[in-house]
């Protein structure tokens, strides 16, 4: 019998990362309804990196845990690309379009990346978010936001 | 025979990379041309430099690796350190040792020291001066910053000590001391005692050809779209004193800023307004200038892209060497990536309209540990209509980390659901090729159905199967 080779993932967020490797930037933007935005994934390793985005809606409990789910209908996005493939040491830009239809609206954009595995065979993939709060101004949207889902603290 | 071995040195060194750097260019602004070759190794990364710096064959290498928990590095260094803008270095070439804890730093050196030289393609030492030095930082857990270095070279000593604080409101850093031989200070204090209010003033000493101080004062205010900003700058020579102020204020609607700044120095003044347009990637700006009675234009702008960054700016800059005093500057900047190859070329043109430049190319190769394929091909592209698709395995469930390649150029990957897309510019079919070899996802993957070619507004399908299992 074929011997059954096992792999998982491991997904690592952003705060809790021990790979200190790849970054995405800025990690949070606050825009009115309708926003016109970037964020840029570096791969600072030596190898080439392939990166996939994926838009994800949330809501947050009131001690700032965050639970994601497909976008909402209200969220209109439209990405440049969905995925890319980074050169050693460079940086890719993502663009998008976001016109939300009801806010506040938050999305975020994560940003998908096998960065090795580990000397057990484990694959690590990492998850670093790109979050969009869209209100009907600018201004403090994070903050009412947060102050909405009951969280005190900053 | 220096000549050959350097060669020898350089070609000896691909054999056993995992992954190779290859960087070469020429810059007039720094004086010299040149290569170097950066080799990662499994367990170390030896660099090799060699080319002309101001006329003169100059050469350089090194090897880093760790030993015992320590960062070790034999060859050429540059041995210093820095904080918040105050620093010093010394180009060394011996051997050089260091230890970094959560927060320590300490770091050694043995060897020689010289005139170094180092640009974005070649880094190089010179041996002129037995030299030894000693460098500590330490983080405090109040937020006390402290370094200090010791350095004897050639009979020139080196004992300073620096001093930062950051809270949030206030922070200072300076640094004082002897260097080779000279009295030295640099320090910087900045408050902001609201969101959009805040206030810097620097005194930095520099050895150039002669030595130089330079002070500055300055305010700058944000409030809502408008901000405001205010500077005093000095700088003293052997002979001259050079002073300068400026002022100016902003305004910005939407994606458009425009900007007005009054600038002084040696009793001739200089008006500059500018508007400046931002629309996603790309930048326009207008400028017009006032000076001596005469008003000129000029224009600048910008397109910042993944493959391709080209910008021209005109800026006015304080030069406090010789009377100068504020001058207006020209800079262009191309920056170009093809596949793992970066191309960049800067230049800057002085009020005397001479034009100094810096240009050089630089790319990754994987060597003979290397281990992994890495095919080229091309980036996204972008347009008006979406080619679509979903990747499932013999299960039907999503494959994520598929790479697909449309029409033999651009490359995209399947998501988490096993859906790709990609835009393109004409409603018209184009071939999918699955490239198996790339995937992102781990295993070993065959094509057991696949839509041969693509569509606007079908959605392709295309089915996997893992390789090794049953």
């Amino acid at each position: 019998m074929k011997k059954l080779l096992v792999l998982a993932f491991l997904e690592l967020w952003f705060f809790g990362l021990s790979v200190a490797a790849q970054t995405v930037s800025p990690v949070i933007v606050e825009c009115g309804k309708k926003c016109n935005g970037a964020f840029s994934v570096t791969n600072n390793g030596l190898t080439p990196l392939a990166v996939t985005v994926e838009a994800r809606s949330f809501s947050m409990d009131t001690q700032g845990h965050a639970t994601y789910r497909t976008l909402d209908e209200a969220a209109d996005l439209k990405l440049d690309e969905g995925s890319a493939r980074i050169a050693p040491k460079g940086t890719h830009t993502f663009s998008y379009q976001l016109k939300c239809s009801a806010v506040p609206c938050s999305v975020t954009l994560l940003s998908s990346m096998v960065v090795g595995h580990t000397a057990d065979g484990i694959w690590v993939r990492v998850q670093l978010p790109h979050t969009v709060y869209a209100c009907e101004k600018q201004k403090d949207c994070r903050k009412s936001v947060r102050a909405a889902a009951g969280i005190t603290f900053n | 025979m220096c000549r050959l071995l350097i060669c020898l040195l350089l070609l000896s060194v691909p054999a056993s990379a995992q992954v190779l750097q290859l960087s070469a260019g020429r810059s007039t602004l720094l004086g010299g041309s040149g290569g170097e070759i950066t080799a990662y190794l499994p367990v170390s990364t030896i660099t090799a430099s060699a080319g002309f710096a101001d006329g003169h064959f100059v050469f350089g290498g090194s090897d880093t690796f760790k030993f015992h928990g320590l960062d070790v590095t034999a060859g050429d260094k540059n041995f210093g350190y820095s904080f918040d803008g105050a620093g010093l270095g010394v180009s060394t070439r011996g051997l050089f040792v260091q230890r970094n804890s959560e927060h320590t730093s300490i770091a050694g050196f043995v060897g020689s020291t010289g005139i170094g030289y180092g640009a974005p393609f070649m880094n190089t030492a010179t041996a002129q001066h037995v030299g030894v030095g000693f460098f500590l930082q330490h983080h405090f857990e109040n937020g006390l910053l402290f370094s200090s270095l010791a350095a004897v070279d050639g009979g020139r000593r080196t004992a300073v000590q620096g001093l930062a604080y950051q809270s949030h409101v206030f922070g200072v850093s300076g640094s004082g001391g002897l260097l080779q031989n000279q009295k030295y200070f640099s320090g910087e204090v900045d408050y902001q005692p609201l969101r959009s209010l805040s206030f810097s003033a620097t005194h930095n000493d520099y050895f150039l050809s002669d030595h130089l101080t330079a002070k500055s004062l300055s305010a700058f205010s944000a409030f809502g779209r408008v901000t405001l900003q205010a500077s005093v700058l000095e700088g003293q020579d052997k002979t001259l004193k050079t002073t300068g102020a400026s002022a100016g204020a902003g305004l910005r609607i939407g994606s458009t800023t425009v900007r007005s700044n009054f600038y002084e120095s040696n009793h001739h003044t200089m008006l500059v307004h500018t508007v400046q347009e931002r629309f996603r990637r790309w930048t326009v700006t207008g400028i017009i200038n006032q000076m001596h009675g005469q008003t000129t234009y000029a224009f600048g702008g910008g397109y910042h892209g993944n493959k391709l960054s080209v910008s021209v700016d005109h800026s006015v800059l304080f030069f406090p060497l010789g009377g100068m005093g504020f001058q207006q500057t020209t800079s262009v900047q191309v920056s170009l990536r093809i596949h793992d190859t970066v191309v960049n070329f800067g230049s800057t043109v002085d009020p005397s309209m001479h034009m100094k430049y810096t240009t050089y190319a630089s790319t990754y190769a994987p060597g003979a540990l290397a281990g992994l394929v890495t095919e080229k091909h091309s980036y996204s592209t972008h347009g008006k209509f979406v080619i679509t698709g979903t990747v499932v395995d013999e299960h039907g469930q999503p494959v994520e980390g598929a790479a697909i390649q449309l029409a033999g150029g651009a490359v995209v990957y399947s998501d988490s659901q096993g859906k790709f897309f990609a835009r393109v510019k004409h409603n018209r079919a184009i071939v999918l090729n699955v490239l198996v070899n790339e995937f992102a996802a781990p295993g070993h993957w065959a094509v057991t159905s696949c839509t041969v070619n693509g569509q606007p507004g079908i959605d392709a399908v295309i089915r996997l199967k893992r390789k090794g299992t049953q």
